[in-house]
């Protein structure tokens, strides 16, 4: 389970990357377009949006599983093991409840768009519509591999002031 | 009203538990949806998260954090000390009024407080504690004054609140520039009385001409850069979301080529965390439009104009409301997340009693960055206490008199709508 939700990490880190890089380097194109050459890329919002729709879903499952999403652990942390590991489990499972709604009914929504086009690209609407339902999944396997490693409130809080000691590094 | 009373309490509840807070948020809409008995979909709900996170223009949010962190690995931030140290640290307090300024001047290059913070306080925290301050006290200066970063423009708090309330991210950015600039004043006056009083930091040899325009030279391509974002924003050469690609490859060409400190294996990094950050504030904007979308069908705003009305017409005794709750909204809750939730509701009862909308979200956002270093949930605080290895307690002892000041700015803020937008009227 690990090794797998490693590679699918993996895989999402190189999609932030690239995909990034790639969606500053062509808004800055569009920029130096118009002024050097009275042209404007009209493509550029249609793809824009579309990568970055997808950056964020695909990162907010990267950020599940580095417990990097905005979460208020001050007051759990410190509970006793048993109870924090009771509580982590339960909150577990109430999220992983709303990511299936999210994987049904974004996949249903997805579904229903695929015969809409954009206007400029002509790409189906349904293919910004999937980043929903693909990053759900991807956030449940690892809401899985949470529970299934005994991640609880203390590996959570640990996880983030390793992100402070990185932002704090001298 | 009365359901969305007991939503928000579920929401409170589940986020002080520890339940991250876009499932929070998330778990509340599905609870509101359910309880309303409304012929509610739940693919309607995900399209109103997907509607959230889709707009062109929030692609600034991470062009701005990249371009932030670009220049902070790429030794903008230590020559900005340094000029700033030339000009300032001769004076009595002049090392607390460098971290203030140099604080200031990285607003303008970073939207968000905590990159400011870390730029600033890894290299002022130290420099502080050897001249003599306190290193609470250091930590303390280092974690108000970064807050000024999503004061002064860019700022992403900015971005979110444009989109939240349709007002224009140019106004925005212009009606920021004074309350940023107040409170670096009013944080520069402390460390000038307590520089003096307190025997911390006498100062030292003023330094000659020659040697300020040396250090001037070596700091011009970073303080060009505000000129160049919001020059060009102002100037209408291009909209903020290309203001951010241009930032990106300015500070990308500035790092490698000028100061030759950053490779492109040092971007991979910057862009995956960028990224990962900007999918968090994003997820947290979709989901709250997805709890926005239930609020707005149930007509909470117009029953909370119809209840405000009912007690107070005074847009004097609203916008004191609006500053208590959100100063305790923001000790447990981070900007955007504050923001977002709170803008629909205040909007059109703000609307109502004739607050100007650019107006409201200055007061929210300034709001908002006093709890960022307000105890126990604090970004810029905690990354202050890491980079001071100062506890806690200490730190907040030092914080209180900062506090006040910026409440009184707060205060000047809020009250005298002219110096948030005299700049947005120059502009108009």
């Amino acid at each position: 389970m690990t090794r797998l939700c490693d590679a699918i990490a993996r895989l999402i880190d190189m999609a932030l990357v690239f995909g990034g890089g790639f969606v500053c380097l062509f808004v800055f194109v569009n920029v130096l377009s118009r002024y050097l050459l009275n042209a404007d890329l009209a493509w550029v919002n249609e793809v824009g949006e579309t990568i970055f729709v997808w950056l964020t879903f695909l990162g907010g499952a990267r950020a599940l599983r580095s417990h990097a999403h905005l979460a208020v652990l001050e007051y759990v942390e410190k509970l006793p093991r048993g109870a924090g590991a009771i509580l982590f489990k339960t909150l577990s499972a109430g999220i992983a409840a709303i990511l299936v709604l999210l994987v049904v009914f974004g996949a249903s929504v997805a579904l229903e768009n695929m015969s809409q086009t954009m206007s400029v690209t002509r790409l189906p609407v349904g293919v910004l519509y999937w980043a929903l339902p693909a990053g759900a999944a991807l956030s449940l396997v690892f809401v899985v591999e949470h529970v299934l490693s005994g991640a609880d409130f203390a590996s959570a809080a640990a996880a983030s002031r390793i992100a402070v000691d990185e932002v704090a590094k001298p | 009203m009365t359901i969305f009373v007991f939503v928000m309490a579920i929401f409170f509840a589940l986020a002080m538990i520890g339940m991250p807070i876009i499932w929070a948020i998330l778990a509340a809409t599905v609870i509101y949806m359910t309880m309303s008995g409304g012929s509610y979909t739940y693919e309607g709900m995900t399209l109103a998260l997907i509607g959230g996170v889709e707009p062109f223009h929030l692609l600034a949010i991470p062009m701005f954090i990249v371009a932030g962190e670009l220049m902070g690995k790429g030794g903008v931030s230590r020559r900005m000390i340094d000029f700033t140290s030339k000009l300032f640290a001769f004076l009595a307090g002049g090392l607390g009024i460098v971290t203030v300024s140099a604080s200031m001047i990285f607003a303008g290059i970073s939207g968000s407080a905590v990159a400011d913070s870390a730029a600033v306080g890894s290299v002022m925290i130290p420099g502080m504690k050897r001249r003599g301050y306190p290193v609470a006290f250091a930590a303390a200066l280092v974690a108000v004054a970064g807050t000024i970063g999503i004061i002064i423009p860019p700022s992403i708090p900015m971005i979110v609140f444009a989109f939240v309330a349709n007002s224009s991210v140019k106004d925005l950015f212009l009606a920021g520039i004074i309350p940023g600039l107040l409170f670096g004043l009013g944080l520069i006056v402390w460390c000038a009385i307590l520089g003096r009083t307190r025997g911390w930091d006498p100062g030292g040899e003023p330094v000659g001409l020659a040697e300020i325009g040396r250090s001037f030279l070596a700091c011009l391509p970073a303080l060009l850069m505000p000129a160049i974002i919001l020059g060009g924003i102002f100037g209408g050469v291009f909209t903020p979301t290309e203001a951010g690609a241009v930032a990106v490859f300015y500070a990308l060409a500035v790092g490698m080529f000028v100061y030759r400190e950053l490779s492109l294996s040092d971007l991979f990094p910057i862009l995956r965390e960028s990224f990962l950050t900007s999918a968090t504030v994003m997820l947290v904007i979709g989901a709250t439009t997805a709890l926005a979308w239930v609020v707005t069908l149930e007509g909470v705003p117009i029953a909370l104009v119809d209840f405000i009305r009912s007690v107070t017409n005074s847009k004097e005794v609203f916008l004191l409301v609006v500053n208590v709750a959100l100063l305790l909204l923001g000790i447990f809750l981070e900007p955007v997340p504050a923001l977002i939730l709170t803008a629909p509701l205040l909007l059109p009862v703000a609307k109502a009693l004739g607050v100007d909308a650019v107006h409201l979200g200055l007061i929210m956002i300034c709001n908002l960055a006093l709890g960022l270093f307000t105890p126990p949930v604090g970004g810029t605080l905690f990354v202050a206490a890491k980079m001071s290895g100062a506890r806690m307690g200490e730190i907040t002892r030092h914080l209180w008199p900062m506090f006040l000041i910026c409440l009184v700015v707060l205060l000047i803020v809020t009250y005298f709508p002219a110096f948030v937008m005299a700049p947005v009227q120059w502009f108009r």
